[in-house]
């Protein structure tokens, strides 16, 4: 049996993959991406300690991060359209309104 | 059985309150009509339901009848319960005619004095609104309760004094008026806070019954009951408060009605008639009502004896009757302060309203025969009233005022002798200063005028309430005839319910005493009337060849005994001395330092942080993160 602190360590690299992800990469579609691996890696987690702690709470919450992530990512490629039908970009960096 | 209508006896304040939230939330869909008979209509309705309730306790109760209804739980914590709840007693009743019943009179008086001029809605809200507070004074059955009321007083007679909010002096006198009463609120608020910490309960009831049973401090009774004179003097216009009764009839004439028939005297006397017990148990606290009333009643006298305007005279006249009022609180005779009341509360209305009537029909005309031919109707109702007020036998103001006279002498076997002196020359010069008033009314040759004089037809809503008020002046009397005075009767339980006194049988074999006694007060009234006679009808140039040899005495008087210049230079001055110095000391060098180095750090700051704001999302994500794992790392060295 594979002890649960693997799975956690597996889970923090992902997590920690999905930040670097969100903080180096420019193209919108892969932050998107990136952010779906953070929540994945948290779903991991739960699932994780679902298992270990022998109750089915964890289980549940994942269905629910999942059914969330997929509206999330509904929601977040619909805008991603939009500045791109309007602006014809995908770089974050060009997309800085907020300090203009 | 007990009365009916006793458990809706909410309704009596429903009534004004919904008057009052009609007429101003819908004051621009209504027309002046409608304003005004929905503002009459609030307070008769409550007229009428008191009406009822009276008659149901005259008729169907054999036995004294005080009922308590509370309607909802104000505050309720472990220490102390304190319920929005009525108390409903003879002297309630009384109370409820009397304020609903002349309110309502009033108020069909402004319909027709005020139509057509600015403030029209605001006079009826307003009027509405005070209505219901003085009613809530009345029935309250704690002290916060009347605390309320009072306060709500306060602020109406504010709002009704400076009506014409565009006039400088009635802004000015409503002004004064809300200090003096904001100063008696604070009395009366140290009043019940005194009460509270030594009874633990607002209540009444309780209060009166456990300052009987135990033997309490006299000391702190003492304080309670000085502290509550002091407070309904100030809010009486008693001295030496008195200066802002002449503030009082700056505004129209309904309003100078209302405040000084109704608000200076029913709120103080009713209060301390409520609270006799507790006045019954400070000899020093009842000794110094009954000076200040005496005081303030030759005092008033002699201010109204000099005034040549008669709605002064007047406002000094409902003062110094108030102070005859006073006098009887003093002295026990608290039936006789309410009977006064009552009968005062018809006769200052009447010469108000006539007085109102005749500025109405011809306001060029000041004084003049012309305003006795013309317009009779005014001219017989001051005359009823002149000879109400000065106490001509059979009238009203005779039974009401002899009563105190004869009370006062009865009080103390030397005091009251005393008392009862000044309170004759008093009446004397009651007599003096009303007919003086009548004759240079009614009676002066006019200033010849060129064009002819235009006389305005009276409304009936106008000549009405005249022709009531005068009505009543002589019906009252006949309530408290000596001797068999029903009014006695019906409020004596209230007055013998916690204290046995024996103030309340008068010794029938003192009859003749007591007639010799009172056709001693009709001789002096006499005296008072021929001096005022020869000095104002037969001989009109006399009274000023008299004022050149008496010019300081007559000056200190018309200056209301030089009080306003006591309170300009003893508070006025100081205080604003005081607020030059902080405004040149504390505003200007460092306040507004201060307000000036606010903005400027302010921007330095701002300009600053506005750096952060690069509008990357990268940035704002690894900050994010960032505090995530400081937050972490302090959770986890913390726990280590």
């Amino acid at each position: 049996m594979i002890p649960a602190s693997y799975y956690l360590y597996l889970s923090a690299i992902l997590f920690v993959l999905g930040i670097i992800g969100v903080l180096v990469r420019r193209n919108l579609i892969l932050i998107l991406i990136s952010i779906e691996l953070m929540l994945n890696a948290v779903n991991l987690t739960f699932v994780t300690f679902s298992n270990y702690w022998g109750v089915y709470d964890g289980q549940v919450f994942v269905l629910f991060i999942m059914v969330a992530a997929s509206a999330q990512v509904g929601v977040g490629l619909a805008l991603v359209k939009t500045i791109f039908k309007k602006k014809a970009i995908v770089d974050v960096d060009k997309f800085n309104l907020l300090g203009q | 059985m007990t009365a009916l209508l006793i458990e809706y006896i909410w309704l009596v304040l429903i009534f004004p309150l919904l008057g009052f939230v009609a007429i101003g939330f819908l004051h621009t869909k209504l027309s002046e009509k409608v304003i005004g008979w929905l503002g009459t209509a609030a307070v008769f309705l409550s007229f009428l339901f008191s009406l009822i309730l009276f008659i149901e306790v005259i008729w169907f109760q054999e036995t004294a009848f005080a009922e308590t209804r509370a309607i909802y739980s104000w505050l309720s914590t472990a220490e102390v319960d304190i319920k929005i709840s009525f108390m409903i007693d003879h002297l309630t009743l009384v109370m409820l005619l009397v304020v609903t019943g002349v309110g309502c009179l009033i108020h069909i008086y402004a319909m027709g004095f005020m139509g057509g001029q600015k403030g029209f809605t605001r006079i009826f809200a307003f009027m509405n609104l005070s209505i219901f507070f003085v009613l809530l004074l009345v029935l309250a059955d704690n002290f916060l309760l009347v605390l309320s009321g009072w306060s709500g007083i306060n602020i109406c007679s504010y709002l009704l004094i400076s009506l014409n909010y565009e006039q400088d002096t009635d802004i000015q006198a409503g002004k004064k008026i809300f200090i003096f009463s904001r100063f008696a609120d604070f009395l009366l608020v140290l009043a019940v806070l005194f009460v509270f910490s030594f009874f633990k309960t607002f209540d009444f009831e309780q209060i009166f019954r456990t300052s009987i049973r135990t033997i309490s401090e006299p000391g702190l009774t003492t304080t309670i009951c000085l502290l509550l004179t002091f407070a309904v003097a100030c809010k009486a216009a008693m001295v030496p408060f008195h200066v802002w009764a002449r503030d009082a009839v700056i505004a129209p004439i309904p309003v100078s009605v209302l405040l000084t028939g109704l608000f200076l005297s029913a709120p103080s006397i009713y209060l301390i008639a409520r609270c006799h017990v507790l006045f019954l148990q400070s000899p020093m606290a009842m000794s110094i009502l009954s000076i200040v009333g005496l005081f303030t009643a030759f005092l008033a006298a002699t201010i109204a004896a000099t005034s040549d305007d008669v709605k002064r005279v007047l406002a000094y006249a409902a003062v110094s009757q108030i102070g005859f009022m006073f006098l009887a609180l003093g002295v026990g005779a608290f039936d006789s302060a309410i009977f006064h009341l009552l009968t005062q509360a018809i006769v200052i209305p009447l010469f108000f309203i006539s007085i109102g009537n005749l500025e109405y029909s011809a306001k060029e005309i000041k004084t003049g025969v012309v305003l006795r031919q013309k317009i009779p109707s005014s001219y017989r109702i001051f005359l009823i009233g002149a000879l109400t007020l000065s106490g001509t036998p059979m009238l009203s103001g005779f039974f009401s005022r002899n009563e105190i006279l004869w009370r006062t002498l009865g009080s103390q076997p030397l005091g009251g002798f005393v008392f009862w002196l000044i309170g004759v020359l008093i009446s004397g010069l009651t007599v003096f200063y009303i007919f003086r008033s009548f004759f240079h009314k009614f009676y002066t040759e006019p200033a010849p005028t060129k064009n002819p004089v235009a006389i305005k037809r009276l409304k009936p809503t106008m000549s009405i309430p005249l022709y009531i008020f005068a009505f009543l002046a002589f019906a009252v009397g006949l309530l408290g005839l000596p001797h068999h005075s029903k009014l006695k009767n019906f409020l004596e339980p209230v007055f013998t319910n916690y204290v046995k006194t024996d103030l309340f049988d008068l010794e029938p074999q003192m009859l003749p005493l007591e007639i010799s006694f009172t056709a001693i007060v009709i001789l002096v009234s006499l005296i008072g009337f021929g001096f005022s006679y020869l000095l104002y009808f037969v001989k009109p140039e006399m009274p000023g060849r008299i004022l050149l040899s008496t010019r300081p005495l007559n000056n200190f008087i018309t200056h209301n005994w030089y009080m306003d210049e006591l309170y300009q230079s003893l508070l006025l001055k100081p205080a604003r001395y005081l607020a030059n110095i902080s405004v040149q000391l504390i505003d200007v060098k460092i306040l507004d330092k201060i307000r000036l180095l606010i903005p400027q750090y302010l921007e330095t700051l701002s300009v600053w942080l506005n750096k952060l704001q690069t509008g990357l999302i990268r940035n704002y994500i690894l900050s994010f993160v960032l505090s995530i794992v400081m937050i972490f790392a302090y959770f986890l060295l913390k726990s280590n």
